[in-house]
This record gives structure tokens, C-alpha cells and sequence, in this order.
């Protein structure tokens, strides 16, 4: 654990001693974090269906089955043995080929090797998953097929994997580009996912479901506490008000208003009035808080997210439905293609929009504006004395960050086909911030890397474990864990994942430039008390 | 620095009139306005609800909103006083008030097994035979459960707070939400998932005394009696003791503190001992009275006592006391007139109402700015 | 008029243990095939089977009681070689997220998603909540596999045009039938609860509490209304917020508004056991109802001894019905812990769910459909058909897949037991 941190002495002034030396010892917990977590997936049994052979109609090879054939027994255990090592060299191997450009420096001992065992492993398990696939006469990249479960699990695992730990370990030079280059990368990788998931609809469902949508709330939240350092804890308010506004405008409720008779709903039309009404309302209950400072802003903010899902719940006005909400909400349509209930098209559109917002946001972030945020974020009076509207800037970055969250709302609402006032209670508002503290505050990057990362564990790790856990006590022989009730541990592990991530990365997995130059600064200057909240 | 006050709690001079000086014109009216605004709105629901339901209903409920605002205050002044030393939401106390209820729980069975064994008396057969009995409970469980809470705090400022101390500002905010769901979930693993009872059925009972149809029953005296006893103890501890001097002096201004000889470590670390303890009367108190607990209560509750801080000024310990107090009463009558379904938006819409115009709180301070 | 005693215990005698190991019999399949030695003998293979509820977080109560139900289903099958050779694999899904704090839509939408890409998966029990309900049904409706849920009462969710928030259409993409539900909507049940308060209890004014979820809201509405209709004074209808744990408030107004009853429309983890003990506390002496979330062991934990003396309806008579009481103690057996609300209606839809593959196996020959998508349609069929007896009655499917089965009880709180009174069918005035 890296001593600076933990305040060892009487606790406050003492500080990173040298930047490199903070920055490799963080490197290496959150690399170790990695490899722990990269292990989890792991163990999440995808590599199980290997050992399953197809019922005698083809039907029931589904991972589950495992639950009710015998234990594998030793054989299993060394194949699971043999997948751990052989993605832990991986990702020791992309870990090392990163550092060492980064860091210019000596790479790490035996990185070579592990490099070469890394590259073995992974021809390996290639060849294997192709002689499974060819023995059960299954396409390697055959049509999307339910049936179809040697599934590229592998690939799942291995993929994300290392895809996780190339996008730690280029984190730097990522943040380095410009808005434009970034939203090219996240286009090009984004596009590949469904190609490369393609046997797990349900992970095409997460991505278009709780990433995206989490993400995009990351996105328009990091405007608000990030860029401007206002203190939100009721983003969820907003994103309520765009997804009420579309869900009403795309149903039966309003649907009249905007939809001529034969055609299908202007849903992009609704997107964008919902996001205006989202901003409108942003700078509207923006407007109290801006005389009020630091965590009296929180609570107003707070005050908003518990009376908006309230006001939804019980009915006001006679618009919301009460408890029931809004259903009946049509799905988009495109070009005559309607988007139905298939997640892929959402995936795209969201996709599209994500990126498009990136590029805006980033823009802002250096624009006058962004500065004018910056100002207002150190200094507020300061601010003024040199001319800055504070007013305005401020209900800017309200406008904007719930102009954001109403993008989300408006897919959140299309996609389910509800919204109901228990999606937008407190507890959503929470995960929001978690997430953009988690990511890096004030940093695009980060904002969208938390988005990613939280709605993972919250959306899939955490449901998943149980699943994972059966198999792989079954394949392995340890049926005591098929037995243990996760569900009861969920609140459990998410808690101490939240408080070990934070511990290791005070600053958030990539923090903004700005702040980084600020942590690393020294003595008691000026930005240092900033972050510190004594300005 | 000795002497400027308690933990914000009487304000240095200075920083009030700097207070107002910079908060402009608005400010001051704001400042005479405020207790218009709160006091009156109150007035008025009490008026509506006695004109409505008739003045004895009004008295009970009354009655009601104070005991509901006594375990707020005592739940309140941990969260202000975390706030004025570390400048901390600390999301996690509304779970350890909770956390409170289920150690007075358990260590009252604990209790009960060896008074059973030595004695052939359980815990609450003793309580339950009379006011002697009662108080001999009280003063053994009391410290016990407050001490063990007091312990677990500590525990979660060295575990979670302490090493990012010099973190940027949200950090330990997020971690103070991960603890919060990892004592949720602790509980929810180890007291399962429906309500489960305190043991601390008709520990006090009866009606103390009728004034003009308003039952007052010994349970409501106990509970804003408790309440009040300990905030003055605080009061007095943080007023008189060398700690307490330490505490005000950490909060004012923490690297000055170190220079003149503070522990710093250890100030933080009492202060979190003694908000949490307080949350364990609160729960100690919430479990005699209601005799029910279940994982999730904490939640609920630390969001409105966290409100109550804020509205009587965060950082300040009278104030919460004060905004405690309020915040039960608002809730209670305003959720009558209401039919009960705005109760928290009518908490929630007054504080904004009372923020805009006293953008500190009842008697608060500016707090700094949030980077 | 109003009251027809229940025809429903006859029928008990002829239930034999062995049939309860596979829990009830059923009249539409080729006769009861049960234990190792019947038609299915010859089956070779497995059935996936799977539940999505709210199993952690705000729902693990109430939630993780019912997916208890089901798993015990499951099990008694598998023990009972219910379909012979073949075995039974069960999927258990739990569609509350940490982000929400209980069930979440979002989750629900994406479990079934995976739920009915897996092609062995052949039925589902549930959801639990209705707004679970509304994401997930467009999506198992399109797929075709049935879903059963052991709790949604909302009516919109399969009579078109009696929720005027719920566009039923649009959660039948297909226009088929492909979701069930055991549990009868709420406006019978508050019918009958009208009609017992206002006729039988002579009670005339009822101060009206809900626990502000759909369920709960809906249940006080309809028992509003009915109580209003012949002729009883509904003093004051307050909504609080589930997690609410003083009711002194309420119980003051009530006092003051000269109520000599309080309705409850929640479910017992969101307090009626709280209110009635807070109730006796206070002094108010007023007569406790409530609906069938209230007929629950939660009750009697929080409310003590001061819970005798509540009425409240459910469906008939479930702990007189032997097959429930063995349920019942079977389930505290295997768990340790009481039966939830509605671990025996999850217990049912299962129950429901496997003799309809039963079913299908029998037709088949004993040997499980080649082609997974009919396998599927076959066991929507058969659901659909079904002639259930199980722990909450006699249950049967109309065309939109509403049970029916609108027989409710009236159960008295005495001596810290929910006792059943005789069975009520609402009458027609």
C-alpha cells in the first residue's frame, strides 16, 4: 500500500513523495486489481463449455447443465488452473510491453519471459477453442445461433480481458489525444463489440442497456461536479425529467402531440425535445443553488433528486402514472427499421451519440466555457473579479449535464418501454457519482471508463456470480460453492469493491491532467488547497 | 484559539460577519427572513392540522414529531460532526445507527444469557420490573452498545477515511457510500432481509400524564429526555475537556492544530467514536421505542438527519440538535396535511426554501468551497 | 348471497401424499405419470427451467421467499422423478440491482434476454413487480417462452384497457398469449374485503393507509371505492413511502377522524405488522384489514401478540389446504425460516410450469422435442390448458392469461397464526 497515502503521520500536510514513484505504485495495485478482476471473469466459468457435451436433441448445453452432470474432478481443475496462469501472463505481458513505453525505464523482471508464455498460452488456447469448435462442427464465426455454445466464451474471457488491461495500460496516451481521436478509437472498438460478442446477446444487452446508459450519465455528470465542481447528488432527477418527457411524447399518454397518424414516432425528434426539457429543468432547480456553496449546494441538489421521483410516484399533475409509470412507450425506428426489442440497434445509436457527445463535451472542456468552468471550479470570486459571468456559467453546466442525462433517459425509456419512479430514486444518483469519481473526476475519459466499469460489476459481474460459481463448483468438484446464496453478498461485495478502488486510486482511475498537476505540485500551494476543498 | 467556540458551534465572530458582509444584501434579509419562513410555515400547519383535526389531534401529533425529531437530532449530530472536523458527507452513518440497534440487540441477548445463567434473570424480565430495574438495564447497555458502535466507527475511519485524507475531496465521499453498503449488506447477511425484533418489547410503558386530551406517554419523556441529555453532555465535553478543545481546534483549522501539538489522528479518531456513539443512543433509543429493526432503516434515516444538519447548519452541533427537531415536526404535520405522500418532498422543498434565503442553515457558517 | 362456502377443501381428501411429493395432479396430461416407473421412465436428457425475481437488496424479503417456493418446486420434482428419466435444471435469475436497491427493469429486460437466448430454457417463473413485468414481456412474447409470475396484479398487464397507464398491446408483440399469472387481480380480492368490513363487521369508517407501490396503491383504490359504494365513509386515504416505521402519525389522525377501522393496502414488509402493534400501543382499537400481502409469518414478528385480531384477505384458505401445510412445512424444514406472502403462489407457478412440460414429455412419447421453439409453444399450450390443485387453490387459465380462480378468504389474526374463515366469492351486485 503506497505509505503517503495512508497518512502515517499526523495526517494531512505530508505528501506524495516523488511523482514517479506515486504513479508506479499505483500502476502496479491497480495493475494487480486487473489481474484479479480479469481472474474473476475467469472463474465465472466461461470456459465451461468446453467440457459439455450436446444433449442428445442438442438442446441443454447450456452452461447450467453443468449443475447436474458430475464433477470433473481433478482434470478440470488443472484446465481452469491452466486458463488463470495463461491470462495472467497475458495480461502481465500487455502490462509490461505498456510500462515500458511509458515509463522508458527498466522493464520489469522476467517480462520477457512472461511475455513469450503469454504469446504460447494464447496460441493454445486458440488451437483448442478451434478443435473444440470443429469437433462440434460449429462455425467459428458462423451465424448468431443460440445453439451454438463453444460460444466464443473463450473469446469473451479473453477479449475483454485484454482489452481491459490495453485500454489501462494506453490510458495515457489516449488522454493525450484530442476529443476527436478518442471518439474515433471508442467508434472503432464500440463498433466491434457486437461482431465479437455475437453468441452473447445478453451482453450486447448490457452494453446497449446499463453501460450505455450508465455511461452517458457519467458523461453529463462530470459537466456538472467535474467541469464546474458543483456537488450533484441528484443527477437522477434529470435524467428522470428526459425519460418522463420522452416516455409521455412516445406513448399513448402525449403521443398525439407529436405523431402524425401512419407514421412511426419521431423519436429523434423526441430525443432532443426531451434533452431540451431535461436542460430547461437542469437550469430551472440550478438556479437556488447558486448562491450557495460547497456541500449546501449537495443538499439542495439532494433535495431535488428525493421531491422529482416523489412527484412522479404520486402522480402530479396527472402526468406520470404514479407507482406504475409510463409504459407503452414505442421503440425507435430508423429508416423504416424498427428497433424493436433486438438491443444491437440501440447499441449503434448509443454508440453514435456517446461519441458525439465525447467530441462536444471535449470541446466545451477548452472552449471559453470550459475555462470559465475552471475558474468558477478554484475560485469563484476570483472568477467574477475577472469578468466571468458566474451565474450563467454556472447554470450552464447544470443545462448541460442534464441535457445529457436526458439523451439517456430518452433510450433508457424506448428501450424498456417503462420508466417507472423507482429507476430514478437516490440510490441512481449515487451510482451516477460513484461513477464519475470512480472514473476521474473532470476527465471525459475517465467519466466514460467509470460508466463502463460500474455498470460491469453492478450489471453484470455481480448478477453473474452465482452462475459462475455453480459451474465452476461443479466442473471442479468443490460443490460447496454451488450452494452458496450470492444474492445475500451482492451489497457486501460491491462495498468493498467501491472502497478498494477508491483506497487504491484516490484520484480516480485517470484522472484529469489538471488534477494530476495539482496532486502532484507539492507544499501548500494555491490548487493544492483547491483539491483539497480550502480554497 | 482556545475559546473561539465550540466545533462551530458558537461562531467566531469574525467569520459571521465576513459571512455576511459577502453574502450582500440578499443575505441579510435572507437572515432575518429565514426563521419567518421556517417558523411560520411550521405555525401554519399546525394551525391547519388543529383547525381541522381538532386541537387535541394537533397536541398528539405534536407529540409525535418531537419524539420523530429527537432520534433525528441525536443521528444528526454525528453526521455535522464528521462534517466539521473532515469536511466529510459520511454516507455511512445512517447505517451505523443502524448497526446500533442490531449490537443493543445482540448484546442484550449476550446480557441475558449470563444474567440467566448466574442469575435466572433475563434482561428484559429486569426491565420490565420496574423503574429501578429499567435503569440498571439502561446504564449497562447504554455504554456497552454505545462503546462497541463508537469502536466500529473508529474502525471505519481507519479502514476507509484516513488515508484519503489528502485525497481529492469526493474520494472519501465514495467510500463512505461503499461502507454504507458494505454494513447494509453485513446486516442483511447476518439479520436476514424482514425486520427483526429488538427484544425491548414494553421495556417502558404507560401514559405519564394527559394535558388537555394529549396523551404523553413515559416512552415519549424517555426519548427526547434521552436526546436532550446527551447533546448537552456532548455539549459540555466539547465545551470543557482537552479533547474537546482538540476537536474544535482540528475543525477550525487543521495544520495550525498540528503545529500546536495536536494529534491529529487521534482527535479525528474521537470524533468519530463519539458521532457514532451518539447514533448508537439514537438506535438504542429507536429499538426501546419501536422494537424493530431491519438492514435497510439506516438509509431513510440518514438521509433526513443528514438534511437536519444541514438545515441547522452543518458542522454546527446545536444546530442539529435544533434541525433534528424541526425536520420531525415538518414531517409529521406535513405529512398529515398531505395524506402523507409528499411527507419527505415537503422536508425536502422547505430546506431549499430555507437554503436560498440562508444559504448556511439556521446557524451555520460558510463552509468551503467544494473543488 | 355473497358468501359461498369453499368447495375447494373436498377435493383435499382425494390428494394423496405421493401426489403432493410432485404437488398436484393434473387433468389435462396423460394421466398422472409420476415416481421413476411412469410414462417418462425411458426420458433421457434435462429440462431448463428458470425464475427471474428480486432475490437482494429491498426485495430479498419478499422476493427471496418466493424464488424459495420455486426452488423447492424444482427440487420435489427432481426427488420425485417427476419426468422420469429426464432431470430438471433450474436457472435462477434475480433481477434487483445494487444501482436501484431493488428490482430494476433494466436488469430484468437483460435476464431474460440471456434467459431466452439459452434454447434450453423452456419456462420461466415470473416477474415479481409489474414495471419488471412491462420490460420483459415484449421480449419472452417475441422469443415465445412462457412466463408465469407469481405476483404481478396489475390488471392492464393482460386485459387491455383496464390500466389506462399499460399499453397491453405492446407487450404481446405476437398477439399470443405467452405470459400467465396465478394470482388474481386485485379488484376481486378488494371486493370481498369491502363486503366482510362493511356487511359483516359492521364497520362504517375506514381510515385508508398505502405503502405507495403499485400493489399496495391499487389494493387500497378498488377497497376505496367498494367501501364507498355500499355506503361506508373512507375518513382519509394516506400513502406513505414503503420503508416508513411510524405510524404514530396516521394512528393520531385516525383517532381524531373517529375511524373504527384501518385498511392497509401493502404487503407486511412494508409494515402492516408495524402499524397493527403501533395501533395497539396507542390505544386505537379500531379494526385492522389488509389484502393478501399482509397474510404473511412477517406479520406476527413485528406486530407480536398485538397482531391478533387483523382481518385480512387472500386466497383461499391456503393453511387449511393439506397440500399447503405440507408446503408450509417443508419449506421451514429446508429453510428454517417461515414462508413469505407469496412463497406458495412462486411455489405454484412452478409447480404449474413443470407439469405442462409433463405434459408435453407424455405427448411426446417420453422423449424431449427435437426442435427447441416447439418445444416451447407445446409448454405455452399446455399452460395454457393447465387444471392446477395446488397450494393456493384450483388454478385455471383464460384466453389472456389471467387465473381463474377469484376465491378469497377471510383470515383472522389469532394467537400469532393467520386462521382462515370461510371463502368468499364476491357477488355480482
Amino acid at each position: 500500500m503506497p505509505e503517503h497515502v495512508s497518512g502515517r503521520l499526523a495526517g494531512d500536510v505530508d505528501l506524495p513523495t516523488t511523482a514517479t514513484e506515486t504513479r508506479a505504485q499505483e500502476s502496479s495495485s491497480v495493475f494487480w486489481l486487473l489481474v484479479i478482476g480479469g481472474l474473476m471473469m475467469l472463474v465465472g466459468g466461461w470456459l465451461l463449455p468446453w467440457f459439455v457435451e450436446p444433449t442428445a436433441n442438442g438442446i441443454g448445453a447450456s452452461p447450467m447443465d453443468v449443475v447436474a452432470s458430475p464433477p470433473r474432478g481433478v482434470g478440470s481443475l488443472l484446465v481452469y488452473l491452466m486458463g488463470l496462469s495463461m491470462l495472467g501472463l497475458l495480461a502481465g505481458a500487455a502490462y509490461d510491453a505498456v510500462s515500458l513505453r511509458l515509463r522508458r525505464g527498466q522493464p520489469h523482471r522476467w517480462a520477457r519471459q512472461r511475455a513469450v508464455l503469454a504469446a504460447v498460452g494464447m496460441v493454445c488456447t486458440v488451437t483448442v477453442w478451434y478443435l473444440i469448435a470443429k469437433r462440434r462442427e460449429e462455425p467459428l464465426f458462423g451465424e448468431l445461433s443460440p445453439l451454438a455454445l463453444t460460444d466464443n466464451a473463450v473469446w469473451l474471457t479473453l477479449t475483454g480481458f485484454a482489452l481491459c488491461c490495453l485500454a489501462y495500460g494506453f490510458r495515457r496516451p489516449i488522454a493525450a489525444r484530442s476529443g476527436l481521436t478518442l471518439a474515433a478509437v471508442a467508434l472503432v472498438v464500440g463498433a466491434l463489440v457486437p461482431l465479437i460478442f455475437r453468441q452473447s446477446i445478453e451482453f450486447i444487452s448490457w452494453a446497449a442497456g446499463a453501460a450505455a446508459i450508465y455511461t452517458l450519465l457519467a458523461l453529463g455528470l462530470n459537466v456538472v461536479v467535474g467541469f464546474a465542481g458543483l456537488l450533484d447528488l441528484g443527477y437522477a432527477a434529470f435524467f428522470a425529467i428526459g425519460a418522463y418527457t420522452c416516455g409521455s411524447l412516445a406513448s399513448s399518454r402525449h403521443g398525439d402531440v407529436l405523431h402524425i397518424p401512419f407514421w412511426p414516432y419521431p423519436f429523434w425528434i423526441i430525443l432532443f425535445l426531451g434533452a431540451a426539457v431535461a436542460a430547461l429543468f437542469g437550469a430551472l432547480l440550478g438556479a437556488p443553488t447558486l448562491r450557495l456553496r460547497g456541500d449546501y449546494l449537495a443538499i439542495v441538489t439532494l433535495g431535488f433528486g428525493e421531491i422529482i421521483p416523489d412527484a412522479a410516484n404520486n402522480n402530479a399533475f396527472g402526468q406520470t402514472g404514479g407507482p406504475n409509470g409510463i409504459t407503452g412507450i414505442h421503440h425507435p425506428s430508423l429508416f423504416g427499421h424498427d428497433f424493436g426489442i433486438d438491443p444491437r440497434p440501440y447499441y449503434y445509436a448509443l454508440l453514435v451519440l456517446i461519441a458525439l457527445i465525447i467530441v462536444v463535451l471535449r470541446n466545451l472542456e477548452r472552449s471559453r466555457i470550459g475555462r470559465a468552468w475552471v475558474a468558477v471550479r478554484e475560485d469563484e470570486v476570483a472568477a467574477s473579479a475577472t469578468g466571468i459571468n458566474t451565474v450563467s456559467t454556472k447554470l450552464l453546466a447544470f443545462a448541460i449535464g442534464a441535457a445529457v442525462s436526458g439523451f439517456a433517459g430518452a433510450f433508457y425509456g424506448a428501450e424498456l418501454g417503462i420508466v417507472s419512479p423507482d429507476d430514478f430514486q437516490f440510490a441512481v444518483s449515487v451510482t451516477a457519482l460513484s461513477t464519475v469519481v470512480l472514473g476521474g473526476i473532470g476527465s471525459i475519459t475517465g467519466a466514460a471508463v467509470g460508466g463502463l466499469l460500474i455498470s460491469f460489476i453492478i450489471f453484470w459481474i455481480l448478477p453473474h456470480a452465482q452462475e459462475w460459481s455453480m459451474t465452476f463448483g461443479n466442473t471442479t468438484g468443490f460443490t460447496a460453492l454451488s450452494s452458496v446464496d450470492y444474492s445475500k453478498y451482492v451489497y457486501v461485495a460491491y462495498g468493498v469493491i467501491l472502497v478498494s478502488i477508491m483506497l487504491l486510486r484516490p484520484a480516480g482511475l485517470i484522472p484529469s491532467r489538471a488534477r494530476k498537476v495539482e496532486l502532484q505540485a507539492g507544499g501548500e500551494s494555491e490548487p493544492l488547497a483547491a483539491v483539497r476543498g480550502r480554497a | 484559539m482556545e475559546g473561539q467556540g465550540e466545533v462551530r458551534a458558537v461562531l467566531p465572530p469574525l467569520a459571521r460577519r465576513r459571512s455576511l458582509l459577502r453574502g450582500g444584501g440578499l443575505a441579510e434579509l435572507g437572515s432575518r427572513a429565514f426563521p419567518t419562513v421556517l417558523i411560520g410555515a411550521l405555525v401554519l400547519m399546525i394551525i391547519d392540522v388543529a383547525a381541522r383535526s381538532g386541537v387535541s389531534v394537533a397536541g398528539s401529533q405534536l407529540v409525535n414529531g418531537i419524539t420523530k425529531g429527537a432520534i433525528f437530532a441525536l443521528i444528526a449530530v454525528g453526521y455535522t460532526m464528521v462534517y466539521g472536523i473532515i469536511e466529510l458527507i459520511n454516507f455511512a452513518h445512517g447505517d451505523v445507527f443502524t448497526l446500533s440497534a442490531v449490537y443493543g440487540k445482540e448484546i442484550g441477548r449476550g446480557l441475558s444469557w449470563i444474567g440467566m445463567s448466574l442469575w435466572g434473570v433475563s434482561l428484559g424480565s429486569l426491565a420490565t420490573r420496574g423503574p429501578l430495574g429499567l435503569a440498571a438495564v439502561l446504564l449497562v447497555l447504554f455504554p456497552l452498545t454505545m462503546a462497541a458502535t463508537g469502536i466500529t466507527g473508529v474502525l471505519i475511519e481507519r479502514v476507509a477515511y484516513r488515508r484519503l485524507r489528502d485525497a481529492p475531496r469526493l474520494a472519501p465521499l465514495i467510500t463512505a457510500v461503499g461502507v454504507s453498503f458494505i454494513l447494509e449488506g453485513s446486516m442483511l447477511v447476518t439479520q436476514g432481509s424482514s425486520n427483526v425484533r429488538t427484544d425491548k418489547e414494553g421495556w417502558i410503558r404507560g401514559t405519564a400524564f394527559t394535558a388537555g386530551g394529549v396523551d404523553v406517554h413515559w416512552a415519549d419523556i424517555f426519548v427526547v429526555g434521552m436526546a436532550l441529555l446527551m447533546m448537552f453532555a456532548l455539549q459540555a465535553f466539547i465545551r470543557s475537556t482537552r479533547l474537546g478543545k482538540a476537536m474544535r481546534a482540528t475543525a477550525q483549522d487543521r495544520d495550525a492544530a498540528l503545529l500546536s501539538g495536536v494529534n491529529i489522528n487521534r482527535t479525528i479518531a474521537a470524533t468519530f467514536f463519539i458521532g457514532s456513539a451518539l447514533a448508537a443512543a439514537g438506535g438504542l433509543i429507536y429499538s426501546i421505542f419501536f422494537d424493530s429493526v431491519v438492514w435497510n432503516l439506516g438509509f431513510g434515516f440518514g438521509i433526513i438527519a443528514f438534511t437536519a444538519a444541514v438545515l441547522g447548519g452543518i458542522g454546527n452541533i446545536v444546530g442539529a440538535g435544533l434541525g433534528g427537531f424541526l425536520i420531525g415536526l415538518i414531517y409529521v404535520f406535513g405529512g398529515q396535511i398531505t395524506s402523507g405522500q409528499w411527507s419527505n418532498s415537503i422536508v425536502f422543498a422547505m430546506l431549499i426554501v430555507v437554503l436560498t434565503f440562508r444559504p448556511v442553515g439556521l446557524l451555520g457558517m460558510r463552509v468551503p468551497d467544494r473543488a | 348471497m355473497e358468501r359461498i362456502k369453499a368447495r375447494v377443501l373436498p377435493a383435499l381428501g382425494i390428494v394423496s401424499l405421493a401426489a403432493l411429493a410432485a404437488c398436484g395432479t393434473s387433468t389435462t396430461g396423460g394421466g398422472g405419470g409420476n415416481g421413476g416407473s411412469g410414462p417418462l421412465s425411458s426420458c433421457i436428457g434435462s429440462v431448463t427451467v428458470a425464475s427471474d425475481l428480486p432475490t437482494s437488496g429491498g426485495d430479498a424479503s419478499i422476493g427471496g421467499g418466493t424464488e424459495k417456493g420455486v426452488k423447492l418446486a424444482v427440487d420435489q420434482a427432481n426427488a420425485a422423478k417427476l419426468l422420469g428419466g429426464c432431470t430438471v435444471n433450474y436457472i435462477a435469475k434475480d433481477d434487483s440491482s445494487v444501482a436501484k436497491g431493488k428490482h430494476d427493469p433494466q436488469q430484468g429486460a437483460q435476464n431474460v434476454t440471456s434467459l431466452v437466448a439459452n434454447l434450453a430454457v423452456v419456462g420461466i417463473v415470473g416477474p415479481f413487480n409489474s414495471s419488471v413485468a412491462v420490460a420483459e414481456l415484449p421480449i419472452t412474447n417475441k422469443a415465445g417462452v412462457v412466463q408465469i409470475s407469481p405476483s404481478n396484479t396489475d390488471p392492464g398487464l393482460t386485459i387491455p384497457g383496464t390500466d389506462p397507464d399499460i399499453d397491453t398491446a405492446s407487450l404481446k408483440p405476437t398477439g399470443k398469449t405467452t405470459y400467465f399469472r396465478v394470482i388474481s387481480n386485485d379488484v376481486v380480492q378488494a371486493q370481498v374485503m369491502a363486503q366482510v368490513a362493511y356487511k359483516e363487521l359492521n364497520l362504517k369508517k375506514v381510515y385508508d393507509i398505502d405503502d405507495q407501490e403499485t400493489y399496495g396503491k391499487d389494493l387500497s383504490n378498488y377497497f376505496d371505492q367498494d367501501f364507498a359504494k355500499l355506503g361506508g365513509t373512507v375518513t382519509k386515504r394516506v400513502s406513505l413511502p414503503g420503508d416508513t416505521k411510524d405510524f404514530r402519525p396516521q394512528i393520531t389522525e385516525a383517532q381524531g377522524l373517529g375511524a373504527d377501522s384501518v385498511f392497509f393496502g401493502g404487503v407486511a414488509s412494508n409494515g402492516s405488522g408495524i402499524l397493527k402493534k403501533q395501533m395497539s400501543d396507542a390505544g386505537l382499537t379500531a379494526q385492522f384489514l389488509s389484502g393478501d400481502g399482509t397474510v404473511d409469518p412477517q406479520f406476527f414478528v413485528d406486530s407480536g401478540a398485538q397482531g391478533d385480531g387483523a382481518q385480512a384477505s387472500s386466497a383461499p384458505d391456503t393453511t387449511k389446504l393439506a397440500s399447503a401445510q405440507q408446503f408450509i412445512q417443508q419449506y421451514k424444514q429446508r429453510y428454517g425460516q417461515d414462508v413469505v406472502a407469496y412463497s406458495t403462489y412462486g411455489y405454484d407457478c412452478m409447480n404449474i410450469l413443470l407439469q405442462a412440460i409433463h405434459d408435453v414429455l407424455v405427448d411426446n412419447g417420453a422423449k424431449l422435442p427435437a426442435d427447441p421453439v416447439t418445444f416451447r409453444t407445446k409448454v405455452i399450450a399446455k399452460v395454457q390448458g393447465i387444471d392446477y390443485k395446488g397450494t393456493i387453490g384450483e388454478t385455471k387459465f383464460d384466453s389472456n392469461g389471467d387465473t381463474l380462480n377469484h376465491q378469497f378468504s377471510v383470515y383472522k389474526a389469532t394467537g400469532g397464526k393467520w386462521v382462515g374463515r370461510e371463502t368468499v366469492s364476491p357477488s355480482a351486485s
